[in-house]
């Protein structure tokens, strides 16, 4: 009798626990992509806010995961659809158990273009203009996968 | 939506400006400091889109960025760009505490210490860039 109801209990059991890992898992999956979600938005929101002289400063925006990238990349992206596809990609490796996600421009001026802008120019604010959008960001990107599932 | 708001913080900015005697210069005037003065730039020109930062974040509510550069003649030590960045963040984040500035029904909260960001040079001078982060509740007028 005793090992009969230890038997049922811990078939109860793995069955109850299969359950929670489907869960877990569920939530996992649909986590990263939020977190993916939102990094896209902000890096594509920060690209089209970034000015285009030469499209070299537009060329350098690089993502890194939990290490900030600290070179300058050679080339020009006036268009910015190439880099607006590489960032996209290397976002797609992004998980929540990462630490940091960085968006990053290496390029000498690009802080002049943030902060200070130039003597008719003033600053473009690429980064601070997204800041404040992020909780909308958020919604948008949670609704966006909420259609779609 | 945003014309209440940034005459308030013009207004906030006022009293620093004045109480300190400081040269300060908004976007878009007409105006030249002395050569190598220590002056103060300021972009919050609300017809201005380049520099807006607004976000329609909730309904009847705002949010975005007040940026103000201190330019530091480069003569003087990067200390004293930097402590005077300090200084307005201090004006704008009193005792380690928010503000709630209200006028006209509209109420400007600066909830987080503005932000000093790295200290630059530029033509001659160390540029220290503030980023004061303001919410607004436009609901209450």
């Amino acid at each position: 009798m005793r090992m009969k109801l230890s038997h049922r209990s811990g078939k109860r059991s793995t069955r109850a626990s299969g359950l929670v890992k489907d869960w877990v898992q569920g939530t996992r999956v649909r986590l990263n992509e939020t977190v993916r979600g939102i990094a896209d938005e902000i890096a594509e929101r920060v690209i089209e806010g970034t000015p285009v002289d030469t499209g070299h400063l537009v060329h350098n925006w690089q993502v890194g995961i939990n290490v900030r990238p600290r070179a300058q990349l050679a080339g020009v992206d006036p268009g910015k659809s190439e880099v607006k596809a590489r960032v996209k990609a290397q976002n797609q490796a992004l998980s929540i158990e990462d630490k940091e996600w960085i968006l990053a421009n290496n390029v000498p001026y690009a802080v002049n273009a943030e902060y200070i802008g130039w003597k008719f120019t003033p600053p473009y604010m690429m980064v601070q203009k997204v800041v404040p959008q992020f909780a909308e960001i958020v919604r948008l990107v949670k609704g966006r996968l909420r259609r779609r599932r | 939506m945003s014309d209440p708001i940034y005459p308030i913080l013009k207004a906030r900015w006022k009293v620093f400006t004045d109480a300190n005697s400081y040269q300060s210069v908004e976007y878009g005037q007409k105006f030249e400091p002395a050569l190598r003065t220590l002056h103060f730039r300021t972009y919050f020109d609300p017809n201005d889109v380049s520099v807006r930062t607004l976000a329609s974040g909730f309904i009847g509510r705002e949010n975005g960025i007040f940026l103000i550069n201190v330019y530091s003649p480069e003569a003087n030590r990067e200390l004293d760009s930097r402590n005077l960045a300090w200084d307005v963040r201090a004006h704008f984040y009193p005792n380690d505490f928010g503000i709630w500035l209200t006028s006209g029904g509209v109420t400007v909260r600066i909830e987080s210490p503005p932000s000093v960001k790295k200290t630059i040079p530029v033509d001659g001078y160390l540029v220290t860039p503030v980023a004061v982060r303001w919410f607004a509740d436009l609901l209450a007028s």
